[in-house]
Formats: structure tokens, sequence, C-alpha cells
């Protein structure tokens, strides 16, 4: 039982042995230490871009995207050549029927022209 | 004027003035210290969380809006990073677990006991065993202990550091000193 009191006693003791607790203060010339600290940074911002650009993770991202590119970009190309052919060959049969029924066309008035009737009465 | 003060410090690092950063630096130092010393209990890396504390505010104050306090801007930050210290920190021991279960005789770490340096003579070895014990809290609970205990704030500033209500950090608090009563009782229990 005294024990137990005791042992209370004591947490007690040490749960308020931070009651009074001062602030602690950093070592001097923190503001020395941390400006050189600042100017490391600024130092180090090209280094830490190469580190990131060479991790191998970030690396095979960039190839895999570029790939992606290069791949959309042949499909893109070969979608504008098809479509340039298409036209190329409407333009060429579109024409040819202009010339196909222009000559229908001409032969029906040689049929039904009045002179050629004519020359067949005579 | 206290505010009018922090204000016209704030606008003056936002134009990049440097001896307003420095004023700032002198003026925030002790408490960014004090509070990442509290929560990782380990000088050297409380040094370094303060650094980096004051590196983030000299990049980021443009992002201060001054919606709230700068020192609860700041207490933000120092716990944030404080925290994120912690976590590399226990991937770290994982890790070496890890590495001596395969065979890797690596020296081991062995972490000190922390000593705060703002506890009186007489309190020392008792603080020493709380501070352990506040080690293994959940996080928030360590968090408003800490800061109402150690850094001295009032329930109100631990409420908007921690941005919940008062009677969160209130509940917080209540658990936070149930736990360690219990922690501290085993341990004088096994030690006696």
């Amino acid at each position: 039982m005294t024990q137990n009191s005791n042992i209370a006693k004591k947490a007690e003791e040490a749960l308020n042995s931070l009651d009074g607790i001062q602030r602690a203060a950093p070592a001097p010339y923190f503001y020395t230490r941390l400006t050189a600290r600042l100017e490391r940074n600024n130092k180090n911002i090209w280094e830490n871009f190469g580190a990131f650009i060479s991790r191998p993770t970030v690396a095979f991202a960039t190839v895999c995207f570029i790939l992606i590119l290069n791949t959309m970009a042949l499909f893109k190309k070969d979608a504008a050549v098809k479509f340039a052919i298409t036209d190329q060959n409407e333009q060429i049969l579109n024409s040819a029927y202009d010339v196909a029924s222009n000559t229908a066309n001409n032969t029906i008035l040689t049929i039904w022209n009045p002179e050629n009737e004519q020359s067949i009465e005579k | 004027m206290l505010v009018l003060d922090e204000r016209i410090l704030i606008e003056q690092l936002k134009k990049g003035d440097e001896s307003a950063f420095r004023t700032i630096v002198e003026k925030w130092q002790d408490m960014t210290y004090n509070t990442a010393l509290g929560i990782v209990q380990n000088a050297e890396d409380a040094e370094d969380i303060a650094q980096e504390v004051f590196v983030q505010v000299y990049q980021s104050i443009n992002t201060f809006k001054g919606e709230s306090k700068f020192s609860t801007w700041l207490y933000r930050i120092t716990i944030a990073k404080a925290l994120d210290h912690e976590r590399r920190k226990k991937r770290k021991k994982r890790f070496a677990v890890i590495k001596k279960l395969f065979g890797d005789t690596g020296e081991e770490v062995v972490v000190p006991d922390f000593e705060h340096p703002g506890v009186t003579f007489d309190k020392k070895e008792s603080a020493a065993i709380l501070f352990k014990a506040i080690s293994q809290l959940p996080e928030n609970q360590r968090i408003a202990f800490t800061l109402h205990k150690v850094d001295g704030l009032s329930y109100q500033e631990v409420s908007e550091v921690m941005e919940v209500t008062i009677s969160s950090v209130e509940s917080l608090m209540h658990r936070a000193k149930n736990n360690l009563k219990k922690s501290l009782e085993n341990y004088y229990k096994y030690y006696q």
C-alpha cells in the first residue's frame, strides 16, 4: 500500500517536473550558421536539379514521355498523309467524272442536233 | 504596437530586406528551437530543424497572408518539420533493424537520455523520465502536451496552432496526462 502510494507520488512529481521550465536557446551565432546554410542552398540549386533529373525514375519517365510524344507525332503525320492522298484521289475521280459526263452530254447533243436530223432525212 | 512592428517586419521581408530577416530570426529563434527540441528531444536535430524553419520562412514568406499570428504560422512550420524529422528517423531505425536481420553489423545508434537545458537542476532526473514517456505518446497528445508544458502556451494558443477547438485541446491534455501517469507508474514499479 505504502509502496503504491510512493510510486504514485513519484509519478506525480515527474509529471510536474516541467513546471517553471525555462526556454532553451540555440548555440550562439545561430544567424551566421543560418545564412551559411541559405547560401549553400542557393549554390546547390543546379546541383540538386542535376541530381533530380539523373534519378533513374525521372530519367526513365522522361524517355517514356519523349517516346510517347514521338509516336503521337508519327501517327498524326500518317493520318495527314492519308488524308492528303484521299483528297488527291477524289480530285482525280472528280475530274475524270467531269470529262466522262461532258463526253456523254456531247454525244447526246450530237444525236439530237436538228442539223443532224436534216442530214438523216436527206 | 508589437503587432504593427511584426507586420512591418513581414512586409519588409517580403520586399527582400535582409535586416528584417535578421530581426525576425533573432526574435523567434529561441521559440522555434525550443519547440523543436521539445518534440525531437535532441539538441543537434532541434538546431537543424530551427534552421530549416527559417529557410522556409525566407523562401515562402509571400505565402503568409496574415490570417493567423506570425508566431502561430512559425509554430505550425516547426511542428510539421519536427514530425517529419521524427518519421524519417523512425524509417531509418526500421531499416537498421532489417539490415541487422540480414547480418549487417553496422554500428548501432545509441540514443542518449534527453535532458532539457531549461529544467532546474533538482528536477533533471524526473524530467528526463517524463520526456521519455512523452516521446511514447500519440502524436496529437504529444504536440498538445509539449506546446502547453514546454513552450508555455495557453489552451487557446495551442488550439490556434493545432487548428482544433479548445475543448479538443482539453481532451488531448487530459488523455496525455492519464497516459503519462500510467507510463510513469509502470516505470517506477519496474525500477523499484
